[in-house]
Order: C-alpha cells, then structure tokens, then sequence
C-alpha cells in the first residue's frame, strides 16, 4: 500500500514535466569551422628593430565580410618564469594582415589571432610565441682576453653577426684581469632599477682570474651585481663559476656553493637575488667542475682541501666519499673532469708522490640520485693527453676527451685508452688554439646543436670554429666561423625563452 | 504511511526553490563587529617587555566596525569581558575596565562614521611578570547596537610582560626558516640583533604573514636564510663563551638547547 500511494506522489512529479512549453528552435543550420594556418610556433623579435607581418590562411565557408580579426599579445608578470604567473592582454590589431612594429619589452609573450564570425558568435584562435629580445638575447657569448689582459665578451649571433667588445661598448671598459669563466644564470632574480620591483632575467655571471665576480642581465646589459653587492654579507674567496642548476642559480668559490631559487612558487619576486650563506659548510672549489643531468648538480675537485666535492639538486653541497674505491686526498692534484652523458662524469688525478696517473669514474645511476665512484682506472702509461693544458669531454655523443699536444688537436679513447689526433684543415695555420669544447644545446623551442668548439689565437685576434660532429669527430666545414679581436676563453650559449614554465630547468642537458 | 506524509512536506521544500526576489536594502537596523582585515584576526597579543622599562600601563586598539546605515549622532559602543576559560585577566588590576569613567568618552562610533578605534588599556602589574592573561572582549547588545552578527563579535587579547610568541612565528609552515619557538631563543634573538621580532618586524621587515600565503611582498627567502645563518653563528660563539665561563649551553626552561 505504501509503495502504491509513493508511485502516485512521484507519477505527480512526472506529470509536471508535461506543462514545460519547448521553444527551441530545431531548424537546424550547418555551422562552418574556422581553420586558422600560416602563423609558426614562436618567433623571435628584436625589439626597436622587426615589424612582424602575418597573413594567416583562413579555411571556412564564412564570407570575408562577416569575419572580425583580433590579434592579441599577452605577457606573464614574470615572463613565464613561476608557475603562478599571471598575465595581461592587450589588443594590438584589428585586420586579418597583421604589421606589428615591435616595441615591447623585452620578455616572452604569447600572441593570439582571433577570427570571429560576428554573425554567430562563432570564432577560432591560433597562437605564438613571441620571444622579444633586444641583440644581446640570444647567441653565442665569446668570453675572451683582451691584449690588455682584461675581460670582454663577444656575441656570435644566429646568423653570424659577430657583436663585438660588448663591455666596453656598454660600461665603458672590458672587466679588470684575465677571464676565467662565463655562466648563463637562468632567471636570476634581482631588483630592476626603474622600478625597484623584484623580477626575473637572464643573465651572465662573468668571473675573472682577479676575483670579479659580475652579473650582467642579458637583455641591456644592466650591471646587477658585483661580488660587493651579490651577498648579505660578502666572502673573502676566490670565485671558480655561475651556473644555473635544476632550481638554481649557483655560484661556486672558495668559500663554498652559494643557491638562489630560480624557479618555484617561492620566487614569485620573493628575493631581491643577494645570495645568503652556502646551504651547506662544504667550503672550496676549483675550476675542475662539470654538471650532471642526473644529478642536477655538479661535481668538482676542491682544491684547498684536496677531495672530490658534489653539488646535489637542492643546491647543497658535500664530499664525495667512496667505501669502495680510494679518494684522492692531499696529495692529489685534479687535472681534468668532464661529463659523458646524463649519468657519467670523469676525473682525471695525479698522485704528487708516486707521480701516478688515475681515471675516476663517478656515476649517478639514476635521476636525482647521489653520485658513486664506480671505477678507478690506473694509467700506467699515459699519453701526453694527461698533462695537456686544454682539455675537454665529448658530452653526448662519444666516449673521448679531447686535448691538445704541441698545438695540435688530439683526442684521447676512454674506453681503450689511446689516443688519436684530429686534423682540421680549416684551422689557421701556425695560430695558437686557445679553447675547445663541445657544446650542446637541445630544446624544443630554441635551436639544438652539438658542436664542437675550438679557438686560435695569432696576431691579436682569435678566429673562432664551432663543427658538426660525427661520432664526436668535427667534420666538414666549420658551421660557424668568427674573428675578433683577443683570445678566447670559453663560449657559451644564451637562450632567452628557457623558463619555470616550459620545462626549461628541471633535468634539461645542455653544456653549461 | 509516515513516508507519504514526508512527501507533501519535501514538495513544499522543493516548491521554494522556484522562490526568487529582488534583493533588499538592508533594513534590520544597526549592528556592531569587531573589524577583522582576515578571518583570523581574532587574537591580539602584547607584552610590556618591548616597550620601555618604566612604563606602567600601556594601550592596545580594538577596532569595530557598524553594520547598517550611519548615523548623524554620536553611538556608543559596550564591550564587556567574557570568561575565556583561563587566566582571565582582573578589571583594574590588569587593564581599565571598559565601562571606567575614564574611558567611557572613547567607547563611541562618531557621527557619520563606520569604524573606530577603542584603547583598551592594560596595567603593568608584577603578576604579569609570571602569568599571561586573557581578555575575551565582546560586543555587548544594547538598543543602539543589537546583536546581530555573534561569529564576530568577539576578539582575545592575550597580553603579559613577558616575552610573548609572536602570531607571525609560523614554524609549521615551510617558508618559515626560524624554527621552533622558545622564550629564550626569542630573547636571545632579541639581544643579539637589536631587532623586536614581534609581529610588525615579521611582516613588515622580513615579509612573514599568519595567514596564507604565509608571506607579503616584504618576503625575501634569501634574506631569512641570511638571518638564520646569522643567528646561528651568534648562537655558536654564545655557547662558546658560556662554556668557556663553565657553563651550559643556551636552553629553554624545559632543558631544550637553543638551535637554528
């Protein structure tokens, strides 16, 4: 009974739906796409000096007449560089032929075309990015000495535009004593000058064999820091490198391995980039260093207190210990460490009392893990490759260092311990190499190469080669060639759009 | 059969949901809350241990907001102290009674006005020298200001002269780099760098906030790394000298070292 009266009571509600009056309009239209084309991923701007022109190619069956065109342009708060970015839209164009004389900042920015039907409402986007730089963005920076034994930077840009003598262009003279290395800092936080707001740029961390230790930001070249005012409370050290780690901006010297969070919520303008105390008491360094992608640090020798040191992905620095293999100790020198891979990193001691030659082999075995020495290789009878002053690790693709022997460019077989000279005909004849390297870059929104880099020195200038590689052999022409004044140094890659946000930072390979 | 004498009423319910009017203007007269900037303003805390050494008495501001329209004439406003379940502090010895004569001219929403300010002034006495007392303030209904809003009407002062732990020392969060609280470590703190570390240096100086996000734009996580540094090496060199005077190590009451 009771089910009964429940049925009825419910068949009432039922009931109700039969006063609902349809109005809906069943006179059904086709609705035509709108398939928006001819406009690339990304494009790169140099402010003050490109007009970007777009013409998309519209596939719909709507007449021209009934199309609205909307182009917008947005940017981060922190050009993209925090996950809690946050964005401001401006419309820049209303014509379907887009000429947009670029103007901006520079940054990265995204790029939107609108098409509206305005008939339906209809509409379709397609979507840029917009890398917005000025010149010194982008490219390979040359750091060099001067025949005044001070510091300079060269750029070398993507389409062989050498800009020369770039700090004495915009402070006024190269940087006093000889260089010693050059870093790319990733979103290195500091205050901007016109505003005193906390932001994020790229910038260059540039150390010289005098102890300058300065940070330039990329884009204008503005002085950021020097070693006065890049910390709460300055050190007495000797500074080694900048390099930008997973999370990091980190600085290397005597005193230790200095942090600040380049990525994050936490940087959301959260420091004004001084550097606090190491996170860690690990005190010393050298230049013998070489970073690990799978560690998401570095591994160097410390060469005030003689061991082998690492850096791990929380910018924490400790010695490296081994219950399986002897560690170089006091009467080690380091003579050599580079990277093969994500996973292996090589170093190379001479033992002062026996005058014995050995190859270390440190492996993290896994992403973010503590590295390992995993072998000890003893060279009885080493080539001249040991003792060479210019070296450096084929980082990706081969299992050999390279090195130079009476001027001439060699390279030594890990794996069966011989050595083999390269011939690059190229080379100026009777110029001094100066610098060799393999560089690497390999991200999805900027140019990837693996080169190999080498550098001669005659008559005050330096002609710079940077090769295709086979096997981690240099082969053909060189893909570059660059000549300038000075000797070069190092060479290292800047490439503007690496962020938080796209992934740049965590667990990307690149030579640093 | 009970079922079925549900239904009419559920029908009823449901039948309200189709119940839609303009909003009104509100109408039901005045009313009157403590201003609260976040939800969590609810607690106040104060200690006489910052201020000078020979002051006697001292004055926290309440501030209220109205509820309602303003008023051409001047309102007055009746706080009283409800029992807040322990150490409630004593009318007269340890602050101005709110009805005091002395203080009744204060107690007012001016004219035309939607806020004030009410001191509420606390008295120096030995015993808060050992002993924090609780004020639990409430608004008091009156025919002027009825009550209206009791999720707001309350607000705690928690004052001594003693060290008090400041509401922005936020140890359980992760941005908060000074560790767990002790009155000695603070006062040591205090000592070694001139600063007040109560909540106005947290927030204005080191950027560290009670509520979430936890930080304003003052923050630097660089800087409080710096600090902490800092404070260590002040700490390690303090325990240096007090062993070298054959003493122990800096320690809270309860025997926990001072550490950072």
């Amino acid at each position: 009974m009771k089910n009964a009266h429940l049925i009825i009571i419910c068949s009432f509600f039922f009931l109700l739906a039969s006063c609902y009056e349809d109005k809906g309009n069943y006179t059904y239209v086709p609705v035509s796409g709108i398939e928006i084309s001819g406009i690339d991923e990304s494009y790169i701007l140099v402010t003050g000096v490109d007009t970007l022109r777009l013409s998309p190619t519209l596939v719909t069956d709507y007449p021209e007449a009934d199309l609205d065109y909307r182009w917008v342009i947005a940017r981060g708060t922190n050009s993209g560089n925090t996950v809690s970015d946050k964005f401001t839209y401006d419309t820049i164009h209303h014509q379907r032929h887009l000429v947009f004389p670029v103007i901006e900042s520079p940054g990265v920015y995204y790029l939107y075309c609108r098409v509206i039907n305005r008939v339906n409402g209809y509409s379709a986007f397609a979507k840029a990015v917009l890398e917005v730089g000025t010149l010194y963005n982008r490219g390979h920076y040359i750091l060099k000495e001067t025949d005044g034994g001070d510091t300079e930077l060269d750029l070398l840009l993507e389409d062989g535009q050498l800009l020369t003598d770039i700090l004495q262009t915009t402070q006024g003279a190269p940087l006093p004593g000889a260089p010693r290395s050059l870093g790319m800092l990733y979103s290195k936080s500091l205050v901007e000058p016109d505003t005193m707001v906390k932001v994020k740029n790229h910038c260059l961390g540039v150390i010289t064999y005098s102890g300058q230790a300065v940070v330039y930001r990329a884009f204008d070249m503005y002085r950021a820091f020097d070693h006065h005012s890049l910390f709460f409370e300055e050190p007495v050290d000797v500074p080694y490198r900048f390099y930008t780690s997973a999370y990091f901006c980190e600085y290397l010297s005597s005193a230790g391995l200095y942090a600040e969070h380049n990525a994050g919520i936490l940087t959301a303008g959260s420091t004004i980039g001084k550097y606090s105390f190491p996170e860690t008491d690990l005190a010393g360094g050298s230049d013998y260093w070489a970073f690990s992608v799978n560690l998401w640090g570095a591994v160097y020798w410390d060469e005030t207190h003689h061991r082998i040191a690492y850096s791990n992905p929380n910018g924490m620095a400790y010695e490296l210990t081994s219950n399986d293999f002897p560690v170089p100790g006091p009467d080690h020198d380091c003579l050599f460490i580079g990277k093969y891979g994500p996973d292996v990193i090589r170093a190379l001691f001479r033992d002062n009392v026996t005058g014995e030659y050995s190859l270390y082999t440190v492996t993290i075995a896994y992403m973010r893990g503590t590295p390992a020495i995993t072998g000890v290789q003893p060279l009885p009878s080493p080539g001249p490759w040991v003792e060479a002053p210019l070296k450096a690790a084929n980082e990706v693709t081969a299992n050999i260092i390279y090195f130079v022997h009476d001027n001439k460019l060699h390279y030594h077989d890990v794996a069966n311990n011989v050595d083999h000279p390269i011939d690059l005909p190229a080379l100026p004849v009777g110029a001094t190499i100066t610098h060799v390297a393999n560089r690497h870059f390999n991200f999805t929104d900027a140019p990837a190469f693996d080169y190999f880099s080498i550098a001669t020195y005659a008559n005050g200038h330096y002609t710079l080669q940077e090769y295709n590689m086979i096997g981690g052999i240099p082969t053909g022409d060189p893909v570059f060639t660059a000549t300038g004044s000075g000797r070069v140094k190092q060479v290292k890659y800047l490439a503007p759009n690496a962020s938080y946000s796209n992934f740049f930072f965590r667990g990307r390979d690149y030579s640093r | 059969m009970k079922n079925i004498h549900h239904l009419p009423v559920l029908f009823l319910l449901f039948s309200l949901v189709s119940c839609e009017k303009e909003l009104e203007v509100y109408s039901a007269g005045a009313g009157l809350n403590f201003f609260r900037a976040t939800p969590g303003d609810t607690l106040l805390s104060y200690s006489f241990i910052y201020g000078s050494p020979d002051a006697v008495r001292d004055t926290v501001w309440l501030e209220v907001e109205t509820i309602g329209l303003p008023s051409a004439a001047p309102r007055p406003v009746t706080i009283g102290q409800a029992p807040s379940g322990a150490n409630d502090a004593v009318p007269g010895t340890h602050y101005v009674p709110f009805d005091d004569p002395s203080v009744q001219d204060a107690y007012i929403i001016p004219p035309g006005q939607t806020r004030a300010r009410l001191p509420l002034i606390l008295k120096r006495d030995p015993s808060l020298q050992t002993t924090q007392v609780v004020i639990l303030a409430r608004v008091r209904s009156t025919d002027v200001f009825p009550l209206i809003n009791p999720e707001r009407n309350f607000v705690k002062i928690v004052f001594s002269d003693q060290l008090e732990k400041p509401d922005n020392w936020n140890e359980g969060t992760y941005l908060f780099p000074f560790g767990t609280y002790g009155p000695v470590k603070h006062r040591f703190m205090i000592e070694q760098t001139g600063e007040r570390w109560d909540n106005e240096y947290f927030s204005e100086t080191l950027g560290i906030v009670r509520d979430s996000p936890y930080y304003n734009a003052n923050y630097d996580n660089a800087y409080c790394d710096y600090l902490v540094g800092v404070l260590a090496r002040l700490l390690q060199q303090h325990n240096a000298e007090r062993q070298a005077l054959g003493l122990d190590v800096l320690k809270e009451a309860d025997g926990t070292p001072v550490s950072f």
